[in-house]
């Protein structure tokens, strides 16, 4: 328990202080004297971190295992990191006032790359040295999980342990090998034996660690209640997430390659942790989530049985992004509600080419025929998503995007629509992603994407919105992803300057990030432009995600081709992951 | 069938904004399973109302809801399902039905009464001297933000009553009456810096708690 006097009294003198002390409905109850406690750390604001249904999942796991005690820990505001230094107070956890340093475990979830200032912000204002080898018997054990672990190179130096994969399969094993095991070196020599769990100091650089992953979703744990934030979050409503994985392979993708194979829920599970979702929660609207929600084998019967359920207590339903097919379109007619009156869509690349070479599997007819029936329902806002920078791209590529929004616009007309059309393009810079089949390939150069973003300027006429972000972070990014143990530094000089919350396009300071690179001998871009052969090893390959690289490689070399690859529900491409492919099925 | 909530807040609990603690009751009516009525038109919502915002950092023994269900259950069904659905610091003292003819929450009250502990340097000293000065004054100015962002003065000597500020172990405790009514609602805050404008003590004031006792017809 920390000093309470001393805490309401920082809580005067903050915005939105309940972010910082807990309390909602279905916060788990905190076990006394001699439980393992582990701190639930998300390098982000409070509505960012309670926005994540992981560590939602992960949070209650772990309460209900009968001697650990997980709390949790956010990135705090500026007011209130002022606050606790000016007081010389250490960052405390939301359910019992506790100074980070005084927990046995500090895990972080790393969803993104840009958010390891913000670790490093969290550590300082806990008095927690940042560097693993830095720190006592006696500072807590420091964690790492999430998507940015399938390259751990970069921050290697921070954490005790790095977890690879989907924490829930080892996590309650970790905390049980501590409450037996409570020396912390002897520990971590114990759990290096187990799998996923990699721990940098005690590595020898070569053996790889293999990634970890729940193999059937329907008997995984689910939480009977959730936690119900008081504060508007980001994503404010339930989510039930119905599959794990994306059946479609698309070459860019790296979601796509590290949740392989696709795990479905069944229906009936669905229907069960809805009802303990919304029962718990009370929350108005159901999300269903997934990479890819409606190539769920079940999503139509899913859908019309928990309309079924929840019409009459005016619960809605909705699906957070949509595919360009019939089918979806169908789906968002049906939901119906004012939200969806957007659509949004994700061609990715203008030219029938290029969506080869990215195995998109759609045409230009299907896009357009989509959008056709959209605006005969009577869509007028559509907003399309592209990528710039892709591996074999060209002029032509470029100029194509503008040539399909163009060909968009002049179709609104046809069905003589009584309100105007609102087009929105938004295109990403891209980033070549390890453990995806480009990840041998550059990413291109701040001037290779300044020269494409100004052939979208000149060739997409005003009527249609615009908008791409400057490339200087997306070369971050590229680095931090394909980089090595080089960039501990840069992370730690980063900070030092003043960079954190880098994730908010805001607050991202380009002159001192390349300050900090230089301060190490490095260049921003580097490593993400660096370019990889085939046989080459990659600084990744200690992590062994269940694709194979020569899966990669060749899925590279189509890619060179213009040959496409069938997804997984069509025909398997023997990623390696499953001998004799999976097999997908689901039951009511 | 409508019917009017009482409850406190307190512990934890004042840390929630007014909006929060709305939504914070949308859910636990929703997790309770009870049917509320909505409005008609375009953009329909609860049949819900609250009594005026209590500040942030402000506890309460007595704050209200109105809501209208389209069941029919009693009052003591209503309370029976929505106890044990509140998040910690809010809790239910009782649920009983409305009259048809009975005003709107936003109408109901005119006073409140409220309970102020600071800690300050000689309490009992302290105590003297403002009862000396809000008894004997005419008029209390002080300046308050308005809707606008902007200073207004105002007079808050007419929005308070049955004033009284006294030691209690070792503490200084202010007993008053403030205005609840609609258009003239006394903020406690406002209500502390007059106080503190007007009395000034060496060392200042630090408010240890603000607590509403009651809210009066
Ligand atoms: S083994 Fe085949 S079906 Fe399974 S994930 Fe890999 S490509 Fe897809």
């Amino acid at each position: 328990m920390g000093d309470t006097t001393q805490i309401k009294k920082l809580l005067k003198n903050v915005l939105k202080p309940s972010r910082y002390t807990g309390g909602e409905f279905n916060e788990e109850r905190m076990k006394g004297e001699g439980a393992v406690n582990y701190c639930m750390a998300f390098p982000d604001t409070y509505e960012v971190g309670m926005s994540h249904l992981g560590i939602k999942i992960l949070y209650h796991l772990l309460n209900k295992m009968p001697n650990v005690n997980c709390e949790r820990a956010f990135a705090p505001a500026a007011d209130m990191a002022g606050q606790l230094k000016e007081n010389n107070m250490k960052l405390f956890s939301l359910e019992t006032f506790k100074p980070l340093d005084e927990f046995d475990f500090v895990g972080f979830s790393l969803q993104y790359e840009m958010c390891l200032t913000t670790v490093l912000y969290m550590l300082e204002l806990s008095g927690i040295p940042f560097k693993a080898a830095d720190r006592g018997e006696d500072l807590p054990i420091i964690m790492a999980g999430g998507p940015c672990c399938v390259n751990p190179l970069p921050f290697k130096d921070l954490f005790d342990i790095i977890v690879i994969g989907e924490a829930e399969e080892v996590l309650p094993a970790l905390m049980e090998l501590y409450e037996k095991n409570r020396s912390k070196s002897a520990f971590l020599k114990e759990a290096q034996k187990l799998e996923g769990v990699y721990i940098p100091l005690l590595h020898d650089g070569a053996e790889r660690i293999k990634r970890l992953y729940i193999e059937d979703m329907d008997s995984s744990f689910f939480p009977e209640k959730f936690i119900v934030p008081f504060t508007e979050t980001v994503f404010d409503r339930a989510a039930l997430e119905v599959m794990r994985g994306c059946p479609r392979g698309c070459r860019f993708c790296q979601a796509g390659m590290i949740y392989r194979p696709v795990r479905q829920k069944n229906v009936s599970t669905l229907l069960k942790q809805a009802d303990s979702l919304i029962d718990s929660t009370g929350y108005e609207e159901i999300s269903l989530t997934s990479l890819s929600t409606t190539d769920y084998m079940g999503c139509d019967e899913l859908l019309e049985k928990l309309y079924d359920k929840y019409a009459q207590r005016k619960t809605t339903v909705s699906l957070p992004s949509l595919r360009i097919d019939s089918f979806s379109l169908k789906l968002a007619k049906k939901m119906q509600t004012t939200r969806t009156m957007a659509l949004t869509f994700a061609p990715e690349a203008g030219s029938q080419r290029m969506r080869n070479i990215i195995n998109k599997n759609i045409s230009e007819e299907d896009i357009l025929s989509t959008l056709q029936e959209a605006f005969a329902s009577g869509y007028n806002r559509i907003k399309l998503y592209f990528m710039i920078g892709l591996p074999f791209e060209t002029e032509e590529d470029i100029l194509a995007i503008c040539a399909l929004l163009k060909k968009i616009f002049y179709s609104y007309g046809a069905s003589k629509p009584k309100k105007s059309l609102s087009l929105s393009a938004s295109v990403a810079c891209f980033v070549p992603k390890p453990h995806t089949p480009f990840e041998f390939f550059p990413q291109n150069t701040p001037e290779q994407f300044a020269e494409k973003q100004r052939l979208l300027v000149e060739g997409i006429p005003k009527k249609i919105k615009l908008s791409y972000h400057g490339a200087d972070m997306a070369v971050i990014e590229g680095d931090f992803a394909r980089g090595d143990e080089r960039l501990g530094n840069v992370i730690i000089s980063a900070y030092k300057k003043g960079c954190v919350f880098d994730s908010w396009g805001e607050n991202f300071d380009n002159a001192k990030w390349k300050a900090a690179y230089e301060e190490n001998g490095l260049t921003p871009g580097q490593f993400a432009q660096a370019s990889y052969g085939y046989e080459d090893s990659l600084p990744w390959d200690i992590i062994d995600m269940g694709v194979t690289k020569e899966y990669m490689a060749a899925e590279a070399q189509k890619a060179e081709k213009e040959a496409t690859t069938p997804g997984c529900f069509d025909k398997c491409s023997n990623c390696g992951i499953k001998k004799g492919g999976c097999r997908f099925e689901i039951q009511d | 069938m409508k019917y009017r909530i009482n409850y406190r807040k307190v512990g934890g609990a004042v840390y929630i904004s007014h909006l929060d603690i709305q939504r914070a009751f949308q859910r636990a009516f929703r997790r309770a399973a009870l049917e509320l009525e909505y409005t008609e038109g375009y953009n329909p919502h609860e049949k819900l109302s609250y009594s005026p915002p209590l500040p942030l950092f402000v506890s309460s023994d007595d704050e209200y809801i109105d809501l209208e269900l389209s069941g029919a259950e009693t009052a003591q069904e209503v309370y029976g399902k929505l106890t044990g659905q509140l998040p910690r610091g809010l809790i239910l003292n009782g649920v009983r039905k409305l009259l048809i003819t009975e005003k709107p929450l936003s109408k109901t009250f005119v006073w409140a009464d409220y309970e102020i502990t600071a800690r300050v340097a000689n309490p009992a000293e302290a105590a003297e001297r403002i009862n000396e000065f809000v008894l004997g004054a005419q008029e209390i100015i002080t300046t308050k933000k308005t809707k606008s962002q902007k200073e207004a003065r105002v007079d808050i000597r007419p929005l308070l009553c049955e004033f009284e500020a006294a030691e209690e172990q070792g503490l200084l405790v202010i007993r008053s009456f403030l205005s609840m009514a609609n258009e003239m609602l006394l903020n406690p805050f406002t209500f502390i810096k007059a106080i503190e404008e007007n009395v000034p003590l060496e060392g200042g004031y630090y408010i240890e708690k603000i607590h509403k006792l009651k809210a009066y017809l």
